[in-house]
């Protein structure tokens, strides 16, 4: 992994920051509350560091919101709920959780769609900044633990991990997320250069 | 790459699957409309093809739906737009006045020109939707069910608390309970003062009954209490009234009585309780006997000195030897 250089980190961080703003507003529109989203925190490591970095989330079971891409740079982007997470924020989306097939299946499509947004936000920003026509899939929900969801044994272990903490304040709720975007091999590089790009050619970044 | 004529021939698979799907330019003007969804509107094809989706569906004019789908023709991801959210893309009306819920993806399509055109498909999940909903309906009812026991509970709870506020009789003993006491030694102390006539009372001790309960039980203890009170009442005149003051401790009221008087239907009492035998199953036979203190209101003092007075002629007799009746 070649490490980023400061100014990348901080390019980096600004077209995640514009995303995830752009993604707030949505939030708000489509939920009669008030969505504060942060982006406290940006780190970059290596895919085999990922349990380090997760610390006592490593064996919990997570709920996560994954976006395909493919194009410059390829890889995955996911939101990732804690359990009391998400069912906080599916409680107060579409209310109390109870225990049936069914309503997993709806609990699957709210979270989808405010992961969707999230996600939408920053891929979005990414790829409008740098000028990079990326291709997606549709997103898909899965839950399990961090290990299972982003560490699966067939990916590359020269993956490099794009970790974005965003914690979400809805009013009273306190409901936490984390963004991560997993870069294929190359892909990752690919990324800063065209960060690079578009640090010498735009006078914004 | 698909041309898009390609897209739109496809009609000829999306007519054939059980899902809405609909195809937008960039500008909204609908460039696919398949059948599922002529069923599910009413709207045919010839009428809206080549038409702008918001003439037919203003409501998509809103911020959350039309940023959303610029953000695909601006070579976004694909948008979901979930049941929970939105209840439906497209409304289309059932027969019971409802509207289909839909759980709806929109997904790019990139053609050669280097359009992007908006490829929408609309899930029927309303059947799903009702039944999570009367699982609900369900659920409300048995927590409201359970909120209206609690409450019934609480009522009946309510009402024997008042019941025993308002009991004068102590359950044990059947003799009447200290609150009782209180509110009729009052009176007797006011008809004393007014009319000038003379008011005793006697408090009766079981003696060494802590030694009985210990030695025999509290079941027995308990023998002992019902059948002393029942000696007090029958050996005291109907118009005394007797109490169960404490745990081994009776008060009696006498009217008109002066401390002469008291002192002997005191010893009357004394004397029948000393010679009542127990007899507990599988084990000796056994008697008790009572101190007794007595005093006689003195016109100007208040009911707890009375009674303090009563008691610590009690206590006296305790001193001199227990089996006795002294007076203040």
């Amino acid at each position: 992994m070649v490490a980023p250089k400061d100014e990348q980190l901080d390019a980096l961080k600004e077209i995640v920051n514009i995303g995830v703003g752009k993604a707030a507003g949505m939030l708000n529109d489509l939920i009669s509350a008030h969505i504060h989203l942060q982006v406290p925190l940006i780190k970059v490591f290596d895919i085999h560091d990922l349990g380090k970095e997760f610390g006592d989330l490593v064996n919990q079971p997570l709920s996560a919101v994954h976006l395909m891409f493919k194009g410059s740079f390829s890889g995955t982007s996911s939101l990732v709920f804690p359990p009391e997470s998400a069912v906080k924020l599916v409680d107060m989306l579409i209310g109390t959780e109870e225990v049936s097939e069914d309503f997993n299946a709806l609990k699957k499509g709210t979270l989808t769609e405010v992961g969707n947004i999230l996600l939408n936000g920053v891929m979005g920003s990414l790829s409008n900044i740098l000028g990079k026509s990326i291709e997606y899939n549709l997103p898909t929900y899965v839950e399990g633990t961090i290990i299972s969801l982003l560490g699966a044994p067939d990916v590359d272990p020269n993956t490099t991990v794009l970790l974005v903490q965003t914690r979400f304040r809805v009013e009273t709720h306190d409901i936490v997320g984390d963004i991560i975007l997993l870069f294929e091999v190359g892909a990752f590089d690919n990324l800063l250069k065209a960060i690079d790009q578009a640090i010498s050619s735009s006078p914004r970044l | 790459m698909n041309t898009i004529f390609q897209v739109i021939d496809n009609a000829v698979i999306i007519d054939k699957v059980p899902v809405g799907i609909l195809v937008l330019r960039r500008n909204l003007i609908v460039v696919a409309w398949n059948i599922c969804l002529e069923q599910w509107t009413g709207i045919k094809k010839e009428d809206i093809l080549d038409k702008e989706l918001t003439l037919f569906f203003p409501h998509i004019r809103q911020p959350k739906y039309l940023d959303r789908l610029k953000s695909i023709f601006d070579d976004g991801p694909p948008l979901i737009f979930s049941s929970q959210l939105h209840k439906y893309f497209i409304p289309c009306p059932l027969p019971d006045n409802q509207f289909r819920i839909q759980h709806t993806t929109v997904s790019p399509v990139k053609i050669p020109e280097g359009e992007i055109l908006a490829v929408i498909a609309m899930e029927d999940v309303t059947d799903l939707t009702k039944r999570i909903a009367d699982i609900r309906i369900l659920h409300k009812e048995a927590l409201l069910e359970i909120e209206e026991r609690k409450k019934i509970e609480a009522a009946l709870k309510e009402s024997e608390r008042l019941f025993m506020e308002l009991s004068i009789t102590d359950e044990l003993t059947q003799l009447y309970n200290s609150r009782h006491l209180f509110s009729e030694l009052r009176n007797e102390m006011e008809r004393s003062k007014r009319y000038d006539r003379p008011l005793s009372i006697a408090l009766l001790d079981v003696d060494n009954f802590k030694g009985i309960n210990d030695y025999y039980g509290h079941l027995e203890g308990d023998k002992v209490l019902i059948k002393l009170a029942a000696i007090l009442k029958k050996h005291t005149r109907t118009f005394d009234t007797t109490y169960r003051y404490g745990g081994e401790e009776f008060i009696a009221v006498f009217p008109e009585t002066s401390l002469i008087q008291s002192i002997n239907i005191a010893e009357r009492v004394r004397e029948k309780c000393k010679h009542l035998v127990f007899r507990p199953k599988d084990m000796t036979p056994f008697s008790v006997t009572i101190s007794i203190g007595i005093a006689q209101f003195d016109g100007t003092e208040t009911l707890d000195e009375f009674i303090a007075r009563a008691d610590k002629a009690m206590y006296q007799a305790k001193r001199n030897g227990k089996d006795q009746v002294c007076y203040i």
